[in-house]
C-alpha cells in the first residue's frame, strides 16, 4: 500500500522539455489516471516514476522513499506497457514465474500465486501457450499477469488498451478497474482517450506541451475545466467554442458575436472576470445547446445556425450545426424530443444553458466563468 | 478442375529450384563420386555414374598427415568461432543498446577489418608472429581468424540485437533484473537464430581458409586446405586422396548446418517477434 508524490520533475530530450515542472501526489490504493494527446509528457512522466528515463531534476517519492537513484528492478513496480512487451521465448507460466525468480520467491509459492493468477484472469488452459499462439486480449491479460504477481508497490500501466479493438477495449477496462479495486495497488494510468480516463480514474491529471493542467475527479474536470485546454480535451463529442466580445453595461453583461447578443444571467454577469470589450471563448457543451426549429428574421439575441447533418445515435442525436461564417458545433439531443424531424440546411435558433456556460480569455486561455 | 491446375503450378515450381540446387550440389555430388572411385574410373570418359565404390582412398587418408591437419582446422576453427561469438555478441549487444561519441565510426572501423584483403596484412603478421614465436602454431591462426570472425560477428549480430524491441528489456527490468541477467535471459535467448548464422559462417570461413594458414604454418598446424594443396606432389595428383580428404574436410560443415537448420530458418525469417 503505497503513496507516490512527484516534486517538480523535468525531463528533456536533448532540447525537447518533455516534462516542465510537474508536482502531483498519488494516495494510497488510488487509480490516477494521466490523460493528454501524445507528447504531452504524460508517457515520459510515467517513465521516469519506472526508472526508465531519468529526469534532469525533481524528486520521486514512493512511501516517503526517495527513488530517483534506484534501478527499475529496485524499485517494486510494475508496468504493463503499451505493446505488452511478453518475451518470444517464455510461455505463460514462465512470463509469471519471471519477476517471482528475481525475488527469490520458493517454488511452491511461486507455483501457488500463479495459480491465483491464472483464477484471476481466467488463464488455466493457457499456462503453456507461447505469446504467439495467444489472442491480443489474451497476450494482455499475460502482462497484466506479470505485472500484479507479485504485488508491487505500484502499477503502472501505459496506454495498455490501445492494441486491442474497440469492443475489447471496454471489457478489459471494466476489467482492469476490478482488479484495481480488488487487489487496492496504487495505480498509474496513461492514456491519450479521455472517454477511457473517465471511466476508470479516481483522479484525472490532464497534461499538456509537458505541464499539468488540471489535477481533479473525473466529474471536475468536466464540469469545471481550468483552462480552454482542458475544456476542449475532456468530453466526446468536445465542447464547442465560439469567439465572442464582452460588453458591460451597468450591472448587466453581454456576450456578442455577429447575431448572438447573449445577456448573462445577472448572478452569471457579477462572476464573469472580463472587462467591458474583452476578446473572450464562449464554450457549451454540446448537451447545453438546444436546437429551436424556428427562425425568426429579426436579431433576438439568440445564436442562429443552419442545420448541416444529423447523426442518429439510437438513444441520442447528434446534430452538427453550420454557425456563419464558418464555425461547426455540435448539439446532443434526446432522440425522443421533438426536434427529430429537422433536416439538413434548415435554418434554426440555438438556446444556451446559461448555468452550464463556461467563458475563456481569449488570449490566456484561462476560464474566466 | 481449378484445384488441379493449381497443383501442378505449384510444382512446375519445383523445375527452377531443382535445377538451383543441382547447379550447386555438382561439384558436391562430382567430390563424393570421385572419392569413392578407383583411378581408372576417375578418368573414364563418358564419366562413369555408376560404377564399383571403393573405400581405397579414404583407407590411405586415414593413416595419414592429413588427419592431423583435419584435426587443427576443426579445432581453430571452433574455438575462434567460440571466441567470436562470445565477444561479437557482447560488443554487438553495447553498439545495439548504449549510444556514445562516434560509435558509428567506431562500428564501421570494426566492419573495416573485415574489408581487409589478407594479403595486405599476411606479411605484418608472419613478422610479428615470427617475433612471438607463434608461427607454426594453432594459437596463432586462432588469433588471426578471431580477428576477422568477431568483425563480422559485431555486425550480422547487431542487427538482430535492433530487431529486438526496447521494451522487452525494459519490461524485465521492471520485472527486478539487473543489466547483465537482462542481458543473458532475455536479450540473449531472442538472438540464438543469429547466433547460429554466425557460428555457421564463421566456420565455414575459418574451415575454408588458405592464404593466411599457408603462410603461418608449416608442419604441425597445417590446416585442411593447405594439406589438400599438398596432395599435389611432382608426380602427379591423386585425384581420389584429394576428394577423399576435401569430402572428410565438409562432413563438420555439413553436420553443424544439419544441427542448426532450423534456427538457420528462423534466422532468415527474423523479425517477427510479436
Amino acid at each position: 500500500m503505497s503513496t507516490l508524490v512527484i516534486e517538480n520533475l523535468h525531463v528533456w530530450y536533448g532540447d525537447t522539455h518533455a516534462v516542465n515542472d510537474v508536482s502531483l501526489r498519488v494516495e494510497d490504493g488510488e487509480l490516477c489516471v494521466f490523460l493528454g494527446p501524445s507528447g504531452c509528457g504524460k508517457t515520459s512522466t510515467l517513465r521516469s516514476v519506472a526508472g526508465l528515463v531519468r529526469p534532469q531534476s525533481g524528486r520521486i517519492l514512493i512511501d516517503g522513499q526517495l527513488v530517483n537513484d534506484l534501478y527499475p528492478g529496485e524499485r517494486d513496480i510494475a508496468m504493463v506497457f503499451q505493446s505488452y512487451a511478453l518475451y518470444p521465448h517464455m510461455t505463460v507460466r514462465e512470463h509469471w514465474a519471471f519477476p517471482l525468480k528475481a525475488l527469490r520467491v520458493p517454488k511452491r509459492e511461486m507455483d501457488q500465486r500463479i495459480e491465483e493468477m491464472a483464477n484471476l484472469l481466467q488463464m488455466h488452459d493457457l499456462l503453456d501457450r507461447y505469446p504467439r499462439s495467444l489472442s491480443a486480449g489474451q497476450a494482455q491479460r499475460v502482462a497484466i499477469g506479470r505485472a500484479l504477481i507479485r504485488k508491487p508497490r505500484l502499477w503502472l500501466l501505459d496506454e495498455p488498451l490501445n492494441s486491442l479493438d474497440a469492443r475489447l477495449q471496454v471489457e478489459t477496462r471494466a476489467v482492469l478497474k476490478r482488479i484495481q479495486r480488488e487487489t487496492g495497488i496504487t495505480t498509474i494510468y496513461v492514456t491519450h482517450n479521455q472517454e477511457e480516463a473517465q471511466s476508470l480514474a479516481d483522479k484525472i491529471i490532464i497534461m499538456n506541451d509537458g505541464r499539468i493542467q488540471q489535477v481533479g475527479s473525473p466529474q471536475e474536470v468536466y464540469d469545471e475545466p481550468v483552462n480552454l485546454f482542458v475544456a476542449g480535451f475532456v468530453g466526446t463529442p468536445p465542447m464547442n467554442f465560439l469567439r465572442c466580445t464582452v460588453r458591460r453595461e451597468a450591472e448587466r453583461a453581454f456576450l456578442i458575436s455577429g447575431d448572438l447578443r447573449l445577456a448573462l444571467r445577472p448572478d452569471l454577469a457579477a462572476r464573469l472576470q472580463a472587462e467591458d470589450g474583452q476578446e473572450v471563448i464562449l464554450g457549451v457543451r454540446p448537451e447545453d445547446v438546444q436546437v429551436l426549429p424556428i427562425c425568426s428574421e429579426e436579431p433576438n439575441g439568440r445564436l442562429h445556425a443552419r442545420v448541416f447533418v444529423l447523426e442518429p445515435q439510437g438513444n441520442e442525436v447528434i446534430v452538427s450545426l453550420h454557425l456563419p461564417p464558418d464555425v461547426l458545433w455540435k448539439a446532443r439531443l434526446d432522440a425522443k424530443g421533438v426536434v427529430t424531424d429537422l433536416v439538413s440546411d434548415q435554418k434554426v435558433e440555438l438556446d444556451l444553458r446559461q448555468h452550464r456556460l463556461h467563458v475563456f480569455d481569449a488570449k490566456t486561455e484561462a476560464r474566466l466563468l | 478442375m481449378v484445384s488441379h491446375r493449381e497443383t501442378w503450378r505449384k510444382y512446375l515450381w519445383y523445375l527452377p529450384i531443382l535445377f538451383i540446387t543441382l547447379a550447386f550440389a555438382a561439384p558436391f555430388l562430382w567430390m563424393f563420386m570421385t572419392s569413392f572411385k578407383t583411378r581408372v574410373d576417375t578418368f573414364a570418359i563418358p564419366p562413369k555414374f555408376f560404377f564399383q565404390p571403393t573405400l581405397a582412398n579414404y583407407e590411405a587418408v586415414w593413416g595419414s598427415e592429413f588427419m592431423r591437419s583435419l584435426e587443427n582446422s576443426i579445432v581453430v576453427a571452433l574455438v575462434s568461432t567460440a571466441f567470436s561469438l562470445v565477444l561479437g555478441c557482447l560488443t554487438a549487444y553495447g553498439f545495439s543498446r548504449y549510444q556514445f561519441k562516434r560509435s558509428d565510426n567506431v562500428l564501421f572501423w570494426i566492419l573495416s577489418l573485415r574489408m581487409l584483403p589478407p594479403v595486405a596484412v599476411i606479411v605484418p603478421f608472419f613478422l610479428i608472429f615470427s617475433a612471438i614465436k607463434l608461427i607454426d602454431t594453432r594459437t596463432a591462426l586462432i588469433a588471426v581468424y578471431s580477428i576477422f570472425n568477431i568483425s563480422f560477428a559485431v555486425w550480422l549480430l547487431k542487427g538482430f540485437f535492433d530487431e529486438i524491441p526496447r521494451e522487452l528489456e525494459e519490461a524485465a527490468m521492471m520485472d527486478g533484473y539487473s543489466p547483465w541477467e537482462v542481458f543473458t535471459k532475455v536479450s540473449l535467448p531472442m538472438v540464438i537464430p543469429g547466433l547460429a548464422t554466425t557460428a555457421l559462417f564463421c566456420i565455414i570461413q575459418s574451415i575454408n581458409e588458405f592464404l593466411l594458414a599457408f603462410v603461418l604454418t608449416t608442419r604441425s598446424a597445417t590446416t585442411g586446405p593447405v594439406a589438400l594443396a599438398k596432395f599435389q606432389s611432382a608426380i602427379g595428383v591423386n585425384w581420389g586422396e584429394i576428394s577423399a580428404a576435401a569430402s572428410m574436410l565438409v562432413l563438420p560443415v555439413i553436420i553443424i548446418t544439419i544441427f542448426l537448420r532450423n534456427q538457420l530458418i528462423r534466422g532468415m525469417s527474423f523479425g517477427r517477434l510479436r
